[in-house]
């Protein structure tokens, strides 16, 4: 106990709790309608964007949030694009601009030796150098996802259960799903920093399938995806601090013992 | 006065024709049921009149108002299959399911209050599924998911409701009861109600009138017009269409 409360002295403790916590928060959201939807793994596809857009940050010089943010929206927008106009397949499309994303991101890593250690946070992490700039923009930008989710619950709802309904009840679904995609997008650049581009969609996915292992309707679904998801972040920081493990790892596998207890609990009903 | 209007309609899927030439009109009070065999087009009209597809030719008004500028779509309640639609694990409670039919009847923001849910309880109690109200929506059987979403089409206590296949997954015993429970609500609350059924020997015995469909409109009246009709006689070949009404016309029941 002596120990957690001095962890929480640190500065870098307290960013990394806020910063993770929050983000952690959208990515369990987003996560709920994501999975029911089967577009679970575009947390994935994106999150190749955000190291391509991470490393063009960081060759330009430039906070890499400011270039990831605005860029992984752009991609993002541009699956839907894909698979709603030209006629290719979600998960085709997904792996279309990932590929392209990391190929991008490869030649930029080659171009700029100089950086290729800063790109390996972008791989795995690194919430406890997260700095104040970021977890003021993580905050800010977490409270817009999560009250845009909250504006648009009854119609996300709708879509995730049966789109072709919601259509028919007058809701404009091409636009919610561009809302839902660039949520998405906002929340896998913030994520990347917590567990970087390898595990990102582990933090879109654990929180919502744990929660859908147990829930008894939807509104409980979404609070324990949110519940699983803050816990996972604080045991993960805390867990990852006094063993010397890496944070986002932890907070992942944290993430999948909440699943494995549920699962249980789901069968011994 | 006719809330379902159509004008000779023609819809295609590239080449292949899904629909030619049809024209029909539903009125106010109305119990049509639609039938026809597998690839006939029956779906493909009710996405045209709801406005989910593009007419390659003629128009639908509801209403009065062509089908692509209608807003008003809480006066339309819509059951679809459940068979093709329903996750088996999707966490909604059924009056979850049954409140988001409300959304029909609100513009952005779409928030659905406490005095929402009154309609929501008057919508589960029409159709009898009150005690299931906090049961998960792919814990329930065919009958009682169609009931579920019977309600949901309800709780704006539109004037026209339709219904695709609604029997589609149920048994013959619950099939019976849930068009006796349609033909209730279309006699007692006096809604106009189209529904589409693989099912003319059953159908013709609660429904007022039948619009037999194979791209195009092949015959519209009653059941008992419907077995010795002149159309059906030329469609199927004397005394074919016997077959689809069973081994004697039946007499209806309604009355």
């Amino acid at each position: 106990m002596n120990t957690i409360l001095e962890a929480l002295q640190y500065a870098f403790i307290q960013r990394a709790l806020v910063g993770g916590v929050f983000i952690g928060c959208c990515c369990a959201f987003l996560g709920v309608f994501l999975v029911l939807r089967r577009l679970s793994l575009i947390g994935d596809g994106l999150a190749h964007v955000g190291l391509a857009a991470g490393g063009l940050g960081l060759f330009l010089n430039t906070q890499p949030l400011w270039v990831s943010i605005p860029l992984v929206m752009f991609a993002s927008l541009w699956i839907l694009w894909l698979s709603d106009k030209a006629d290719v397949y979600a998960d085709a499309a997904i792996g279309l601009v990932s590929a392209v994303s990391v190929a991008v991101g490869i030649i930029l890593a080659s171009v700029g030796r100089g950086f290729n250690i800063d790109l390996f946070s972008f791989l795995f992490g690194s919430i406890l150098a997260i700095s104040m700039h970021e977890v003021i923009l993580s905050v800010a930008l977490s409270v817009i996802v999560i009250g845009m989710v909250f504006l648009f619950y009854h119609e996300l709802f709708a879509i995730a259960f049966e789109e072709e309904y919601a259509r028919v009840l007058g809701i404009p679904v091409e636009k919610i799903n561009k809302i839902l995609i660039l949520c998405t997008a906002v929340t896998v650049s913030l994520g990347i920093r917590v567990v970087g581009t390898m595990l990102i969609s582990s933090l879109i996915i654990f929180p919502a399938i744990t929660a859908l292992q147990i829930a008894r309707g939807f509104r409980l679904a979404m609070l324990l995806a949110a519940v699983f998801s803050t816990l996972s972040v604080l045991i993960g920081v805390f867990v990852s601090y006094l063993a010397d493990l890496p944070t986002g790892a932890t907070i992942v596998l944290i993430n999948f013992a909440f699943f494995v207890l549920s699962f249980i609990i789901k069968k011994m009903r | 006065m006719n809330l379902i209007e159509i004008k000779n309609v023609c819809v295609r899927y590239g080449p292949i024709e899904a629909l030619c030439s049809i024209s029909l009109a539903i009125s106010a009070g109305d119990y049509v049921a639609i039938i026809g065999p597998n690839g006939s087009g029956k779906t493909t009209l009710f996405k045209a009149i709801l406005n989910l597809l593009p007419l390659t030719e003629g128009s639908i008004s509801l209403y009065g108002t062509d089908a692509r500028r209608f807003t008003q779509w809480n006066k339309i309640g819509y059951v679809p299959q459940v068979s093709r639609n329903l996750h088996k694990g999707f966490p909604a409670t059924v009056r979850e399911i049954v409140a988001s039919g409300i959304l029909s009847a609100k513009s952005f923001p779409r928030m659905i209050f406490g005095k929402d849910y009154s309609k929501v309880i008057k919508a589960m109690e029409t159709v009898g599924v009150c005690d299931l109200a906090e049961r998960l929506i792919g814990e329930l059987s065919g009958g009682q998911q169609q009931r579920v979403f019977l309600a949901r089409a309800m709780v704006n206590d539109p004037d026209l409701l339709l219904l695709d296949e609604p029997t589609a997954a149920i048994d013959p015993a619950t099939r019976e009861q849930f068009y006796r429970t349609l033909r209730e609500i279309n006699t007692q609350f006096g809604k106009t109600i189209v529904l589409i059924s693989h099912d003319a020997s059953h159908i013709g015995h609660f429904a007022a009138k039948l619009a037999y469909l194979d791209k195009h409109l092949v015959f519209f009246g009653g059941f008992d017009q419907f077995c010795i009709s002149p159309e059906m006689t030329r469609y199927f070949g004397p005394h074919a269409q016997h077959l689809i009404c069973g081994q004697h016309c039946p007499m209806k029941e309604k009355q």
